[in-house]
């Protein structure tokens, strides 16, 4: 900041020798724009954002739990480790969330397969013939998943059978077209519908 | 006042969707056996059951061609083209 009043002194003092009153003016605002970008820097290091470089200062802080006491572990930037213990009450709901698998895992929906046929069968949405075809489609494709079966080939061919299934489901979505909500389960269910495939044998 | 009752009326009564009509099941099961019908309704149809419960029915696409749609007892479908 000093060094930039000093540097507008002596630039102003050098002009005034010379006739250039209109080049001192655009230094001078060059030198007052400087200032400003000085100033303004300087209050971004000094001011209260200075309290974000906080963590510098702690630059480690651990936790570890034994027992009932949760000791903390906090290493400063002079390298030195200050451990602080301190009693917890830890509850058993705490304890039991944590050690409960099944309570992390997020539940998904149940399908049931038997409900997706049913309602397959009661929608309105597709014509009485419409559903033989399907149904026919349906059949047909079981029974080349049973052929692959007997001949021993259902892994080699299961690529070609997942694209035959995927053509399939997706006439069957097209054509539920004004039955949004089954076809959306049908659509969910797609995984457990391809997989009830693979597992059904005649 | 009666009109304008009945037009509001009419305008929010909710949108059912209708039963799939005889006419678009069968271009629809046409069109997924994969026959050409040119639009979602046929027409003309004239069906035909056996002593054995299979059906026949014949349609006429809105592109002009003749179908036959042949559903057997158990269920299956199958699609000819008649012209």
């Amino acid at each position: 900041m000093f060094t930039l009043f000093t540097l507008r002194n002596s630039l102003t003092m050098l002009y005034m020798n010379g006739s250039e009153i209109v080049s001192l003016k655009v230094v001078s605002l060059l030198l007052a724009l400087l200032m400003v970008a000085g100033c303004a820097k300087h209050v971004e290091t000094s001011g209260p954002l200075m309290s974000s470089s906080k963590p510098k200062q702690e630059t480690a802080t651990s936790l570890s739990k034994k027992g009932d006491e949760v000791v903390e572990s906090k290493q400063s930037d002079s390298g030195a480790t200050v451990t602080t213990s301190r009693a917890k009450q830890v509850s058993k709901e705490d304890l039991s969330e944590s050690q409960d698998p099944a309570k992390s895992v997020i539940k998904t929906p149940e399908i049931n397969m038997d409900e997706l046929v049913e309602r397959l069968k009661e929608t309105e949405a597709i014509g009485v013939f419409t559903k033989l075809a399907i149904r026919s489609d349906v059949l047909d494709f079981k029974t080349s998943i049973d052929s692959y079966r007997k001949k021993g080939e259902l892994e080699r061919y299961l690529g070609h059978l997942r694209d035959h299934f995927d053509g399939l489901l997706l006439k069957i979505l097209a054509l539920l077209e004004r039955d949004p909500s089954l076809s959306k389960d049908i659509q969910h269910a797609r995984e457990s519908i391809w997989r009830s495939f693979l597992e059904a044998k005649s | 006042m009666k009109i304008i009752l009945t037009a509001m009326a009419l305008f929010f009564l909710p949108l059912q969707a209708h039963a799939v009509t005889m006419a678009e099941d069968i271009a629809t099961t046409i069109m997924l056996r994969g026959h050409p019908c040119g639009g979602s309704t046929a027409s003309q149809i004239s069906e035909t059951r056996d002593g054995a419960g299979n059906r026949t029915i014949q349609a006429t696409c809105p592109n002009g061609k003749r179908y036959q749609v042949d559903v057997s007892s158990d269920g299956r479908v199958t699609v000819k083209p008649l012209n």
